[in-house]
């Protein structure tokens, strides 16, 4: 693929991160670590639409589809209670969630509103137990507010302090099953403006925001504490909302293929405007007669449906991003709004189907043209109509480019279509919590407080090893960065040898952590202590050292004695180590004349002391007992 | 309410509550619409909704307000058609059916007939039927509602008279060809306005079904819709009484139907906060129509009999509560204020401090003598009165003159002692009427399976 000129496509990109914080729930006193164990109740709801500022129509629509719905929401014990389950009106705002929205708010330089707000946002789907989820605008933008890149100033349009919604867990027919250990975990939600300039810049942009949000205390890390939405247009292409990118890694391909997306969808748009291609109506042909005996599974006994779409031929295989024609594209439409699973059309490998003698039939019986395009779909009556009318929208809307809707984050970076793109969010006040009033006071308090940024903690630590210990930069950066610097510098503190103890804080933990599952968390300064301490009393050899903590990480509560004994260590003398040397020369007498033997013979007299001797000790024997 | 200094500004700029404004402030500049004051926001504060939806507050200090040129906010529809889901059948507007069954729906206020204006965030009462329909469209299936509204009280600001007045709207309705009546209402007294239409509507043999919400009506997940679809079956059933209908369980599943004289709220909070005290619930309602009976003694409907209201009431009855140290000197504070009644909420099987220097029986047994009336309930809320088991019993019960107030719930002892009082003041009657059966209120069995229904 050819490189994008990004700033000639006029790409405009902004970000939407919505991070969790790891302190009580936001208006309850639940726990948030969603560990989901001990479910307390289960509880089935229906949910109704309200009125508003919707239409008469759209409410008796909605009825209709909410009726036959209903939700099923699992409560565990520490984290669901009588708020989470609607039952009882919400707690006082979580104090440490609220300081921490203030201060990041600061750190961008936003403007704090004098009286915050809590806000109701309404959601339907179930997904919040109560119908609306609480949000809360903590942050406005004011000159200068957003955070520096290498490519000028990204602003930062808003801050909002909100709460999370129930995660899925099952969906069975009309009955969706739903956990409320997410809901009503504080979630920050920023927005940039659509100052990002390129996929590059916006992986850029995410970054510095998220080492923004590491540098507070009650920010929750790991897998899915993190989500980041990406805004995307390019010039004559309209705004696409991206949802679902968990990984970083993903931004500048999400980026990327939007940009080319955008931009192959108006060159089609062009194209058509050349041939004056007029909209087309869903006007059906009954065409079952000629598939129904088909081999195909697709139109087998099936009503078969056909539209033909005039002078359109090539287009449906044309790529949208490499991953995408815009036939499959408009097949998404097709799984998304209605209940057949897609279509099937002139353009593709109709082998494939096993339909090119139908086709060949139905081409004749429609009088199609070479340059004709021919659709087909099978199932139910009304069915198909709908889907027929979807495939024509879709076409029309060609006509005009891009349209606005809201698509899903694929993990190879492409995306599809999810639903379309929502107005102005349905909010109003939350009339069960006073308006939060925030004074100059508590502002200069939190300001006061405001920690480190963490690149620049970063930064001070990696200098002190650097002035303590000799050791390789890319070490020292492992050790920061997992956050190892304290304990690192107690083990150096009481005299151990840097170099083990470096690589056992980065090469031995991570060995331990991914080859062997062990849970690291639990390893406290004891631990390591008191491992480092029996290796320089000679208690232990070095080679032990990943198999004491890992039995430290099993129990935590063991005294070293315990651990020890437990693993039958205790360096073997030097009598006994030379018996196994001997025996394990007489099992294997040619490896005395291999020049590799001494090697050899070094690994298979380690694997039975398993530890439990000092590798040069043992070279040591095994050189004096072959040279005999 | 804006504080004199905001309302005196907007009112020289012209800037009504809705108004597109600029709000400038330390060189900054926020566009949004004017909203009112929230109810215990600080008055000094302006309140912006920024173009965004969010409300934010602005102290007046330093800050400048115009009108600015409003600007219409994005169309919702397409986000509603995604709502909508895969279903796009476009739905004819719902009106009531009017071949279906007649039944009155008096409203009271209370959370369930309220509605929110979106735009303010402010908390209405629904005035009219129609309105009632966008948020419950199904009912137009089940009955044909006439509304009225002869009160609007949070149920807390409720006194006997509005009982009173009820009353007579319940029988004018019901009298006039009425297959049923429902009563919206807010929940704390619900259930003393239940007992109140119990022993006010004399012949009553049509359903008379209060019904209220404990979430409110603004969210999805509000009860309000499901008890109003089931109080109209229960206003269509067979069972001629008054009677509480509100979620059975924290699902969205039934509704019981729980008889004036036995329901109480048990908890501040839950949509299922209504239960049925010292005998099963009427009926378990579902919102499709089924009624499961679960007790069988009930009065059945007769259609073709008249409602008599018989609300005579004297409303100085004090409840009063014992509980170690408790000084009867209260009582006699009462007395002197007039009051010509009481309910005492006893301990344990319905115990009044007996002996030692607080004790009450002297106390009660003067006033007793003197005319007036002391009824006893249990503070256990379940079981029944015993004037036998204990001598301290036998002391209160026959020497001082108490009147066991047998199975039935305090709130009820009050609005049945109020009722008689309003009829006869002579102690013998006073006693017969007060242990006499009228509206249910005295269950003469209790089954393992009343505890905690």
């Amino acid at each position: 693929m050819s490189e994008i000129d990004y700033s000639k496509i006029g790409l405009k990109c902004g970000l939407e991160l919505h991070q969790q914080l790891s302190t009580k729930k936001l208006f309850c006193r639940c726990s948030s670590r969603m560990k989901e164990k001990n479910l307390e109740s289960e509880f089935e709801r229906k949910m109704r639409p309200v009125a508003g500022e919707m239409g008469e129509i759209d409410i008796a629509a909605m009825h209709e589809t909410l009726r036959d719905r209903s939700f099923v929401y699992h409560a565990y014990e520490d984290e669901a209670c009588l708020v989470d389950s609607d039952e009882s009106p919400p707690q006082s705002i979580d104090e440490e969630a609220l300081e921490t929205a203030l201060a990041v708010s600061l750190m961008f330089n936003l403007e704090i509103p004098e009286e915050l707000h809590v806000m109701r946002k309404t959601v339907l789907d179930g997904s919040a137990c109560s119908g609306f989820q609480r949000t809360i605008v903590v942050g406005m933008e004011k000159e200068k507010s957003g955070i520096k890149t290498s490519r000028d100033l990204v602003r930062v349009t808003t801050l909002c302090l909100e709460e999370d919604a129930c995660k899925i867990k099952k969906t069975e027919g009309n009955r969706i099953y739903y956990s409320l250990s997410r809901q009503g975990i504080p979630l920050l939600e920023l927005r940039t403006d659509p100052d990002i300039k390129s996929p590059d810049h916006a992986l850029e942009t995410a970054k510095k925001i998220g080492l923004i949000f590491r540098s507070f205390p009650a920010i929750r890390r790991g897998i899915g504490t993190i989500r980041q939405d990406v805004n995307i247009s390019i010039k004559g292409g309209e705004r696409i909302e991206i949802k679902g990118a968990q990984d970083l890694k993903l931004l500048p391909k999400l980026v990327e293929n939007e940009a080319l997306r955008q931009k192959n969808l108006l060159g089609i748009k062009r194209e058509l405007k050349k041939i004056k291609f007029k909209k087309v109506k869903p006007r059906m042909v009954h065409v079952s007669h000629i598939f129904k005996g088909s081999e195909s599974r697709i139109t087998k006994n099936k009503a078969t449906y056909a539209i033909l779409i005039p002078n359109f031929a090539g287009l449906l295989k044309r790529k949208l991003t490499p991953d995408r024609t815009l036939g499959s594209e408009i097949a998404n439409y097709v799984r998304v709004k209605s209940e057949l699973k897609g279509i099937i059309h002139s353009d593709e490998d109709l082998e494939k189907y096993k339909l090119s003698k139908e086709f060949g039939i139905l081409r004749k019986r429609l009088k199609a043209r070479k340059g004709d395009t021919l659709i087909i779909a099978s199932g139910e009556k009304e069915s198909v109509r709908k889907t027929m009318r979807i495939v024509c929208e879709r076409i029309n809307q060609l006509i005009k480019g891009v349209p606005k809707e809201v698509r899903r984050a694929k993990e190879t970076g492409d995306t599809e279509y999810m639903r379309p793109l929502p107005g102005a969010a349905r909010l109003y006040p939350e009339t069960d919590i006073r308006p939060i009033k925030i004074s100059g006071k508590i502002l200069r308090e939190i300001r006061k407080n405001l920690p480190e940024l963490i690149e620049e903690r970063e930064r001070k630590e990696k200098e002190e090893i650097k002035k303590r210990a000799k050791i390789s930069d890319e070490i020292i950066d492992q050790i920061v960065r997992m956050g190892r610097k304290e304990i690192f510098d107690k083990l150096i503190g009481s005299g151990f040898d840097p170099k083990t103890v470096s690589s056992t804080l980065t090469s031995t933990l991570r060995y331990l952590e991914k080859k062997e599952g062990v849970n690291i968390n639990v390893l406290k300064d004891r631990h390591f202590l008191e491992t480092f301490g029996a290796l320089k009393r000679r208690r232990i050899p070095k080679e032990a050292i990943p198999e004491v903590l890992k039995s430290f990480a099993d129990n935590p509560k063991q005294t070293l004695d315990e651990v020890i004994r437990k693993l039958g260590m205790g360096v073997i003398s030097r009598d006994d180590l030379r018996l196994i040397v001997q025996k394990t020369i007489t099992e294997n007498p040619n490896l005395v004349k291999d020049p590799r033997g001494k090697k050899i013979m070094l690994g298979l007299v380690m694997q039975k002391v398993r530890g439990k001797a000092d590798a040069r000790k043992v070279i040591e024997i095994i050189e004096e007992e072959m040279r005999e | 309410m804006y504080s004199p200094k905001i309302r005196g500004m907007l009112r020289r700029k012209k800037i009504r509550i809705g108004d597109h404004v600029l709000i400038e402030k330390s060189r900054k500049r926020y566009f949004g619409m004017l909203m009112p004051k929230p109810e215990f926001g600080d008055p000094g504060t302006i309140v912006i909704k920024l173009d965004n939806g969010y409300n934010v507050g602005f102290d007046v200090k330093g800050l400048k307000i115009s009108k600015a040129k409003f600007e219409e906010p994005e169309s919702v529809e397409e986000e509603m058609r995604y709502e909508l889901g895969k279903t796009s059948k476009s739905l004819l507007k719902v009106d009531f059916d009017p071949r279906k069954p007649k039944v009155a729906l008096i409203s009271t206020g209370g959370t369930i007939i309220s509605r929110v204006d979106y735009r303010t965030g402010g908390v209405y009462a629904v005035e009219n039927p129609k309105e009632l329909l966008h948020n419950v469209p199904e009912l137009s299936k089940i009955v044909n509602l006439k509304m009225s509204n002869p009160l609007n009280k949070m149920s807390e600001d409720f006194d006997p008279s509005d009982w009173v007045s009820l009353a007579k709207h319940v029988a004018r309705e019901l009298n006039s060809g009425k297959k049923g009546v429902i009563i919206t209402h807010g929940t704390d007294t619900l259930h003393y306005t239940s007992a109140a239409l119990s022993f006010f509507l004399k012949g009553l043999r049509k359903p008379v079904v209060l019904v209220g919400a404990q979430r409110s009506s603004d969210r999805g997940s509000s009860d309000a819709g499901m008890n109003l679809v089931c109080a109209s079956h229960a206003a269509l059933s067979n069972i001629g009484e008054v009677g509480i209908c509100m979620h059975g369980s924290t699902n969205d599943d039934y509704c019981l139907f729980i008889r004036g004289t036995h329901a109480r709220k048990m908890d501040s909070e839950r949509r299922d906060a209504f239960r049925s005290i010292n005998e099963y619930p009427l009926a378990e309602v579902w919102p499709d129509g089924r009624i499961e009976m679960k007790n069988r003694n009930y009065k059945k409907r007769k259609d073709n009999t008249k409602v008599k209201v018989d609300s005579k009431f004297e409303p100085k009855i004090a409840i009063l509560k014992v509980y170690p140290g408790a000084d009867p000197d209260v009582i006699n504070y009462y007395v002197s204020k007039s009051y010509k009644g009481f309910v005492i909420e006893a301990t344990g099987l319905g115990h009044v401090p007996t002996n030692g220097k607080n004790e009450w029986i002297s106390t009660i047994k003067k006033h007793t003598a003197n005319g007036i009336p002391f009824v006893t309930t249990l503070q256990t809320i379940y079981g029944r009165i015993n004037t036998n088991v204990y001598t301290n019993l036998r002391i209160l019960y026959r020497d001082a003159g108490a009147i066991p107030g047998d199975n039935m719930l305090t709130e009820v002892a009050f609005v049945k002692l109020g009722w008689i009082l309003g009829h006869t003041k002579n102690m013998e009657e006073i006693k017969r009427m007060i242990s006499t059966n009228y509206a249910g209120e005295i269950t003469k069995r209790t089954l393992a399976g009343h505890f905690l229904y």
